[in-house]
């Protein structure tokens, strides 16, 4: 393999692992905080690609500023999400809230079906195929854009949970439910606020990875294994853990698809996830140390 | 008590019943009695939407038949079809097959889509004497094991680099000169069905594979593959990609401004996303087995009945391919003057369709050897101002390929 090729393979490495980051930062937050794992995440996304898609053939309007529309419909999702169908889970064994998350799943991929049907939908820009050149390797710019997105998210969500009350709540909220709830604090509130910033974070990935991509109803499936792996390896609820996690899984996966071959690298991020969990079970950065 | 059941005479009575249509020979049926093919497709199952989409062209087929007065020899018979569901599934297949032949007492069969459901179909076919038409399976080895009951109108898999290594040829000798080879296949099944024909055909044909890149379905950035693309000193890039993927591979070479000649394949190249993906895809080349636009009577008479029929609809190939197919069932009883299966058989192997409505598909000839292969061929396509057009072979183009850097 050569230079070029190898720092190529780097370089689009970080930039996916970037991306992957972008798409799992929500899944930990709810995880961190409901210890709800949301089978549904990935539908989500496919939900907010589909509305940056629809807000740039309809209204016109530029995938980085369709951020701002679709990221709220999102949290909208979320806080009604909550209410609706997490809160009555939250009673039942963890199996079955599985199983209600996994429904949803399924649910909203049929109804996309039915809806969008199953062609490929893009959009295509000017930008589409303009590039950074870094020396020798590139960045395309709409990777490159979604990637810059993923980092001052979760600068974002350092600041949040470090110096902000809301931050405080859910940290404590997460660390016991039952101290939190003896001093006072409203763990319904924080659950649903939690589940609407978790999936308000898809509204911000899904209209600049439609940029970069496609969408079709099955599109969140690509994303949701992935995202699961980058949780568990960096610590489920850990935010550092997203960030290691997702470059990992993203330089690992590209080095070896350059050097290997497509199939070899496909298993990479499960090698990894089994050897993490041989090795070290809690994750690389365990929730409790990132807090 | 008395005897519940069947009485002696009823067992004689239900004893010839049952062998009656064995005894009475059947070309000794009626002249004007229908010609009843079997129409072996998957309208439920994963194969859904490609089966009912071919089942309309099979229907066309008939109608078109029907009410220009039937089969003439066998004094104006209809055509009838006797349409199964295979369920995309082999077993149904296999299952459905016998049904048919036992039960339907169908004169021949045609069908049933994917390789994987027309395998069990076409031996359970051949074993009953009745002749099996395939539409669109490419499995090589359908028409390479001397079964006799069995013909396609469809290509073999294995013919794909011979028809790129022609076309490449061809433009050669238009002065667009194509000497090195880059391979860029999916890493399932069928892009590695590909890749490997493409391997073993290209080099023996003058076109040495520099770098062979497989990718997985879903991969959000190809910006190394096309780094290695272009580093490779390539000028010709052969894919098998599904659509979606190739609008993003297609968007990376873009991004380096690597513009090379670049073929993709069959439906999953020639399709409304990539053209969706904008210049990258613009003077792209797709190979696939037949086009809507081919420069021939039949084919655009076709196409016209087919929207004529069900509005708003353009036909894709495997839909023209189940038409030929059921039309070239008629056309052989009709030569034969017979719903006999043997006598259809025997009519197959004579059967030479240049003209008429059945001369839909691009080879200048319809016929089937003794392995009951036809010397199909494909066309080559290219994207031109947003649009799919046949350039290539000459005799069914609407136009000479364009220049690759528009």
């Amino acid at each position: 393999m050569s230079t070029t090729i190898f720092l190529q393979a780097l370089l689009s490495g970080l930039t996916n692992g970037a991306i992957y980051a972008l798409v799992a930062v929500g899944l930990t937050l709810v995880f961190g905080v409901m210890r709800i794992v949301n089978f549904a995440h990935g539908e989500f996304l496919m939900l907010a690609m589909y509305g940056g898609y629809l807000a740039f053939t309809f209204l016109g309007i530029d995938p980085i500023l369709a951020v701002f529309l679709v990221a709220p419909v999102l949290m909208l999702m979320g806080y009604l999400l909550f209410g609706g169908l997490i809160r009555p889970a939250l009673k039942v064994p963890e199996i079955n809230q599985m199983a209600v998350t996994l429904g949803l799943s399924l649910l909203l991929q049929y109804l996309a079906l039915v809806v969008f049907k199953a062609d490929n939908l893009l959009v295509t820009q000017e930008r589409s195929t303009a590039s950074i050149w870094l020396g020798p390797v590139l960045i395309q710019m709409p990777q490159a854009i979604a990637a810059l997105a993923s980092i001052i998210l979760l600068g974002l969500f350092y600041v949040v949970l470090r110096k902000t009350d809301l931050g405080l709540i859910m940290r404590v909220v997460s660390q016991s439910r039952d101290g939190a709830a003896l001093s006072g604090i409203d763990i319904g509130g924080t659950y649903r606020w939690a589940m609407a910033i978790g999936l308000g974070t898809l509204g911000i990935a899904g209209p600049l990875m439609v940029s970069a991509l496609y969408v079709n109803p099955h599109v969140g499936q690509l994303f949701t294994l992935k995202a699961f792996v980058i949780v568990i390896v960096g610590g489920m609820g850990s935010f550092g853990g997203v960030l290691i996690g997702a470059l990992l899984v993203g330089i690992a996966e590209s080095i070896a698809a350059s050097w290997l071959t497509a199939s070899v690298a496909a298993a990479v991020p499960f090698a990894l996830l089994i050897l993490v969990m041989l090795l070290r079970p809690e994750g690389l950065v365990p929730a409790g140390g990132s807090r | 008590m008395t005897k519940s059941g069947i009485d002696r005479r009823q067992t004689l009575l239900m004893g010839a019943a049952i062998a009656m249509p064995a005894i009475i020979p059947s070309h000794g049926r009626a002249a004007t009695e229908a010609l009843k093919i079997g129409v072996l497709v998957p309208t439920t199952g994963v194969h859904a939407s490609d089966g009912i989409r071919m089942l309309k062209a099979h229907q066309l087929a008939a109608k078109l038949i029907n009410d220009a007065g039937g089969l003439k020899s066998l004094g104006g018979a209809k055509v009838e079809l006797v349409v199964t569901d295979i369920q995309s599934k082999p077993e149904v297949s296999r299952a459905e097959t016998e049904r048919l032949i036992s039960r339907e007492r169908v004169s021949a069969l045609t069908g049933a889509w994917a390789s994987a459901t027309t395998i069990p179909a076409a031996q359970i076919a051949d074993r009953n004497r009745t002749p099996f038409m395939i539409t669109s399976a490419v499995n090589d080895a359908l028409t390479e094991q001397g079964m006799k009951y069995v013909f396609r109108t469809a290509v073999k898999a294995k013919w794909f680099g011979g028809y790129i290594a022609d076309f490449l040829d061809y433009q050669k000798s238009k002065g667009i000169s194509v000497g090195k080879i880059a391979l860029a296949t999916e890493d399932g099944p069928a892009g590695q069905a590909v890749r490997s024909n493409y391997t073993s055909v290209m080099p023996g044909r003058g076109f040495p594979i520099l770098t062979d890149e497989t990718f997985r379905t879903g991969t959000p950035d190809f910006s190394t593959i096309a780094t290695k693309l272009r580093t490779s000193g390539a000028d010709g890039i052969l894919t098998c990609a599904y659509a979606e993927d190739s609008t993003v591979l297609l968007r990376a070479l873009a991004a380096q401004n690597f513009r090379p000649l670049y073929v993709g394949f069959g439906g999953a190249h020639v399709n409304q996303t990539v053209l969706a993906a904008g210049k990258p895809s613009d003077r792209t080349f797709g190979v696939v087995e037949w086009s809507p636009d081919l420069n021939k009577p039949a084919s655009l008479a076709f196409v016209k009945a087919f929207a004529e029929a069900h509005p708003g609809e353009t036909p894709l190939s495997n839909q023209a391919q189940a038409f030929v197919a059921t039309y070239a069932l008629a056309l052989a009883a009709d030569a034969a003057k017979s719903t006999d299966r043997n006598a259809i058989r025997d009519a197959l192997t004579t059967l030479k369709i240049t003209d008429g409505p059945a001369a839909v598909l691009p080879a200048p000839v319809l016929s089937f050897d003794e392995q009951g292969q036809s010397p199909a061929t494909c066309v080559i396509v290219q994207a031109i101002d947003g649009k799919f057009v046949t350039v290539w072979p000459e005799a069914v183009a609407v136009r000479p390929p364009a220049p690759v850097q528009g």
